[in-house]
């Protein structure tokens, strides 16, 4: 019988595995309190006239839940200990979506920094969307993860000698837009972002491809990012809530070639394409 | 003539690969507009989201004609440059800020720049620009013709811009003394410098 748990199968008995899937967990379950509907936080843009209708009564649960989710989050930080960095309230400061593609084409092993990676999108892409105007969301760090790992160890230039490998430095354009297409194509393969929540009608604050498919939308915007920075770091805005602003308005004025692009039957290499066409003009 | 205001130095190496990325043409962009106030007594501002759309679209412009360059090279320089002023012009890429202590120097005609800051800035600019570009790829001296001084050029260009945004390829075109393809102007196909 398949287990209901949301801990992903293939886990391993990993402790840093262990805490971000306890992480996800709790985010869920405090996402879910905070969008019950009826609840108050779902209801504080009901207008003043359904406000005058009696409210149903409030599931009393919801605020137990709300508590357990974070004692859950802080225990698994707790049981991380001091080898992981506390990390839930990364994404309130600005992030730098900086990726040594070295590094990561060679790191399946190094799991500490892949989830370094991981949490810098996560926090890259909670961010993004809370700024582009979400009321909430929900982001599973477990598949940015997984999508991490899977691209480190599927990835061509693993399987090259140790000296190929070494001669590999991924600044090229060429070869910085081939990772951060492939990566950025398992990111949206994942589905990472569970939940997106937009009270405003789109194009008003956020765009539509924004609210219809954040993943798609935000982990191009992120591939780019790290694209342009792998290869032109100093064509980017010092600031990095700037530099996504930069991406948004790029992924705007190219939406329908990145769709097309998404679409193709060979999505990694004509995302390739598109992301060199872009990154050459920043 | 209102060209001879120079903002793009002539220490830049190449200024055709700075007008192609978008940081240091925005550099660019931003020095000229800085200097249309002490210049021409009106001040504009960029609008760096819409700057940032229209030079993407523009970017694809570039992809697609790359092909031309080796068969007229000035004439690619001049068509992309027009093209690049007719996507800022669509996009409202700079637009006017209208301020109390706006004042023209004394030795100038700033009769234009005050009745459209937003096109005469943005249009001297690419002058400048595709002077520079040619003078330094194709090592030809090519400039503005008399039509630029005239108001009623000017007047006829803002009026048709409104109804036709590619219409400003035609009109960078006339202003630099090319025969303009009034009818297409987007069209590289059909311009009438393609077999010069």
């Amino acid at each position: 019988m398949e287990a209901k748990s949301l801990i992903p199968r293939h886990i391993a008995p990993d402790l840093n595995q262990v805490r971000i899937a306890l992480v996800d967990c709790a985010r869920q379950l405090r996402y879910t309190a905070r969008n019950v509907p009826g609840t108050e936080s779902a209801t504080t843009r009901t207008s003043s006239s359904q406000a005058s209708f009696a409210r149903p009564p409030l599931p009393q649960f919801l605020g137990s839940v709300g508590h357990l989710a974070d004692s859950l989050l802080e225990t698994a930080e707790t049981y991380a200990g001091h080898a992981i960095p506390p990390l839930q309230d990364h994404w309130k400061l600005p992030v730098t979506v900086g990726v040594d593609v070295e590094c990561l084409v060679h790191c399946a092993q190094d799991t500490k920094l892949v989830r370094g990676y991981s949490a810098i999108y996560y926090a890259a892409a909670k961010r993004f969307v809370l700024r582009a105007g979400a009321k909430d969301v929900l982001i599973f760090e477990h598949r940015i993860n997984d999508a991490l790992m899977a691209f480190c160890e599927s990835h061509p230039l693993r399987s090259t000698s140790e000296d190929k490998a070494h001669t590999f430095v991924g600044n090229t354009l060429e070869e910085a837009s081939a990772i951060f297409a492939r990566l950025t194509l398992s990111l949206i393969d994942r589905h990472p972002i569970r939940s997106a929540r937009f009270d405003e009608l789109p194009d008003v604050l956020a765009p539509w491809w924004l609210v219809a498919e954040p993943n798609a939308y935000v982990f191009l915007l992120l591939g780019l990012v790290g694209c342009a920075r792998s290869v032109r770091p100093d064509s980017l805005p010092a600031d990095p809530d700037e530099t996504l602003g930069l991406a948004a308005d790029i992924v705007g004025s190219r939406e329908s070639k990145l769709r097309a692009a998404l679409r193709a039957a060979k999505p990694a290499e004509v995302l390739q394409q598109e992301f060199a066409a872009i990154v050459k003009y920043v | 003539m209102p060209h001879d205001r120079v903002t793009i130095k002539d220490h830049i190496p190449n200024v055709w690969q700075a007008a192609t990325r978008l940081s240091s043409f925005k550099e660019l962009l931003v020095e000229h507009c800085r200097s249309m106030r002490s210049a021409y007594g009106v001040s504009v501002e960029i609008d760096e989201r819409a700057l940032t759309s229209a030079f993407f679209v523009w970017a694809q412009t570039v992809d697609n004609h790359r092909h031309y360059l080796q068969q007229n090279a000035p004439d690619y320089f001049q068509f992309l440059v027009g093209s690049l002023l007719a996507e800022l012009l669509k996009a409202h890429a700079v637009s006017a800020v209208p301020r109390l202590d706006d004042e023209a120097s004394a030795a100038r005609d700033n009769s234009i720049a005050r009745w459209w800051p937003a096109g005469f800035a943005l249009t001297l600019f690419m002058i400048e620009l595709v002077r520079k570009v040619i003078s330094q790829e194709c090592g030809r001296i090519v400039g503005p013709s008399a039509k630029l001084a005239n108001i009623k050029v000017w007047q006829s260009f803002r009026e048709n811009l409104v109804e036709q945004p590619s219409i400003a390829i035609a009109y960078f075109d006339d202003f630099m003394g090319i025969v303009p393809n009034w009818r297409n102007p987007s069209l590289l196909s059909e311009r009438n410098t393609r077999g010069v």
